[in-house]
């Protein structure tokens, strides 16, 4: 089977997938087109007026919305690559490493092209203003787009090559025990590196931007062509070591997650989901205890991920940038995503089981209850907490407050609909 | 139409569950009394776990009603639900739990918060050796058996079991085959789907044979005896005679 028969049975199954969904969410082009649409007018009325300082303000924004939806499709490169629901599947089947890679890397750049579709329209709004304005946008656009399609699933393949030669456990001894990372761990820790590095390389972008010659780290063209230039070259590599390394890793992964290599904590639930859990009826008090355990054991990354987001608003709060309030207000976002993510992972395997629960007597709404606050507790303690401090420092303490109430809103809003029960 | 007495642990009466126009269960009236097994046979594609899965409360029937212990599934489904104890084919385990920790929840879930109970059945049926163990870690004869556990902890009626007796060791076999025994000496009913009729001989008083949505055959007590004393293969006759070979439908 080479990269056209398997990618086109893929597209089969993914189809029929989506016809179950709602209308709305059966094309996966609809709603990139219509939030491209969003975005475009929302720049828009962020240029209107004489205020002199419109220009950054719609600049900042756009930014962290590029970056918001470029951290979603970097954070789903190690799923295209490993963690797919047929991965055992292709594991045990014959299939060329390349093809398996292929495959992956031809999804992520259609992801990458959604989010260009949600960025590319507000671009044109800017070139009404000046052109080379917009042509800086876009060239950090492409890059962003080539960096998500292409950096993040080279590292993601690197990490799944370091689970399958175990070098992963050697790596971590050399640090000398600090590092106990899971093989799991180490597939999203990876990857989370490089989506991190491109995440700041494009804030550093920010004075480039705004019309300044260089960005924080050197020229502009030359680090926007670096970046990208960065990501072909890493998914070159990855490529001509693909044959070799993607069945081998795919296996190594897809083995980890089913049977008993990766080493399991088994942990209680902590004091604070204790407590969330006496809030609670008897039924989604029963409900959270187990989701509380199986998260922490299943997702151990997600704990990890939110004290960095916490820490980074902290120090954000501490060295008070320009722009405080819209990248406060990205960082809450993406956690908010990646919370958004979490939720949905509530209602799959492995946390819920088939009809496990459901030949169970508890009440669907108490399930629902229980996981919607197991996720509201998520969100509240790694967000809310990293928002105190910054917005105590911001200039505009009210306007900061709102931006990251709102996120939480949001957040919590889609999270809690994402739960299923 | 189902007889209802006092020793009806479950009655299903004009049972009819569609997916979309396919037709998997047709007008099933079935009555379980306590204490007794009933073994389920049937081609794949029977309508057999179909039937498990609405007696559980799992899928909705198009038609009919299910009543556990006098309660109405359809009105009271979790004070049902709590009668009913169900191994599903695979046994879905909670993969992050210990097999303590599955079991226990379950049992929590039914309204057994004493943790012995979960050691208790463990132990009956030679599991407290991997309590402690995740569930990912068992093999396919282990999850079965855990599976089994967690469909008899509980203050239970009924007993449904999809296929759970495939796949066992001769020794979990027959622990297997006790614990479900033990089960019906304390009044619930058990009805479990199987290929294996030498299992069905042996462990049930009772057998019901499914085809294409609908029973075409339901023997108990003397005429059961006599179908069994008739020696080895008797029952497979009986099924080859009334099941036609016509493959999955």
């Amino acid at each position: 089977m080479n990269t056209r028969t398997l990618l086109r049975w893929g597209d089969l199954e993914e189809r029929r997938r989506r016809a179950a969904r709602p209308v709305l969410l059966r094309s996966p082009w609809l709603v990139p087109v219509v939030g491209g649409a969003a975005v475009a007018l929302a720049v828009a009325a962020l240029l209107r007026g004489d205020d002199p300082d419109r220009f950054a303000t719609a600049s900042r924004a756009w930014l962290a919305l590029a970056l918001l939806v470029h951290t979603a499709v970097m954070l789903g490169a190690p799923f295209r690559l490993f963690w797919r629901h047929d991965g055992a599947l292709l594991a045990r089947l014959p299939l060329p490493g390349g093809a398996l890679f292929d495959v992956a890397a031809i999804r992520g750049a259609r992801a990458s092209v959604r989010a260009v579709i949600v960025c590319a329209p507000a671009l044109i709004v800017f070139g009404l203003e000046d052109w080379a304005w917009a042509a800086r946008h876009a060239a950090l656009l492409g890059a962003l787009a080539l960096a998500s399609a292409g950096l993040v699933p080279a590292t993601a393949l690197a990490a799944g090559g370091l689970v399958a030669s175990e070098k992963a456990q050697a790596l971590g001894k050399s640090f000398g025990g600090e590092v106990q990372l899971s093989g799991t761990g180490w597939l999203g820790a990876l990857p989370g590196l490089a989506m991190s590095a491109v995440v700041i390389v494009a804030i550093l972008c920010v004075p480039w931007l705004g019309g300044a010659t260089a960005t924080a780290i050197g020229p502009g063209w030359l680090v926007v062509a670096g970046l990208g230039g960065a990501a072909v070259i890493a998914v070159a590599m990855a490529r001509a070591a693909a044959p070799a390394v993607m069945p081998h890793a795919l296996r190594e992964v897809v083995a980890l997650d089913r049977q008993q290599l990766a080493h399991l904590e088994i942990h209680p639930p902590t004091g604070i989901e204790r407590a969330v859990a006496r809030l609670l009826g008897p039924g989604a008090r029963l409900v959270h205890g187990k989701d509380a355990r199986l998260m922490r054991r299943r997702f151990p990354l997600a704990y990890v991920v939110g004290a960095v987001g916490t820490i980074t608003l902290w120090i954000m709060a501490a060295s008070r940038p320009e722009g405080l309030v819209v990248w406060s207000t990205a960082v809450a976002g993406a956690l908010a995503l990646y919370g958004v993510v979490l939720a949905r992972r509530l209602g799959e395997a492995p946390i819920e089981q088939g009809i496990t629960l459901i030949v169970l007597p508890i009440d669907p709404a108490a399930t629902r209850a229980a996981k919607r606050a197991w996720f509201a507790t998520w969100l509240l303690i790694y967000v809310g907490v990293g928002a105190v401090p910054v917005i105590a420092r911001a200039s505009a303490p009210l306007v900061c407050a709102a931006a990251l109430i709102g996120v939480i809103a949001v957040g919590l809003g889609v999270g809690a609909r994402a739960v299923r029960a | 139409m189902s007889s209802v007495s006092a020793d009806s642990a479950l009655v299903a009466s004009g049972l009819v569950v569609h997916y979309g126009k396919r037709v998997a269960v047709d007008g099933l009236d079935l009555t379980l009394r306590r204490g007794e097994v009933v073994g389920l046979l049937g081609p794949n594609g029977a309508g057999k776990s179909t039937t498990l899965l609405a007696l559980t409360g799992a899928v909705q029937p198009t038609r009919g009603t299910i009543t556990v212990g006098g309660v109405d599934l359809s009105r009271a489904p979790l004070d049902a639900k709590r009668r009913v104890g169900f191994a599903d084919q695979p046994p879905g385990l909670y993969e992050f739990f210990t097999v303590l920790e599955h079991v226990q929840f379950v049992a929590e879930a039914r309204g057994e918060p004493d943790g012995a109970a979960a050691t208790r059945v463990l132990e009956e049926l030679g599991l407290a050796g991997i309590a402690h163990r995740p569930c990912r870690e068992l093999s396919f004869g282990m999850r079965q058996r855990v599976g089994l556990a967690a469909a008899l902890i509980g203050p239970i009626d009924v007993v449904l079991l999809d296929e759970t007796l495939n796949g066992l060791d001769p020794h979990a076999a027959r622990a297997a085959r006790r614990t479900v025994a033990a089960a019906a000496e304390r009044g619930a009913a058990v009805l479990m789907s199987t290929h294996l009729l030498g299992v069905a001989e042996r462990l049930c008083q009772r057998v019901v044979i499914m085809d294409r949505g609908k029973i075409v055959d339901d023997r108990t007590g003397p005429e059961l005896d006599k179908l069994v004393a008739q020696g080895p293969g008797a029952l497979e006759e009986l099924y080859v005679s009334l099941v036609a070979d016509t493959g999955p439908t």
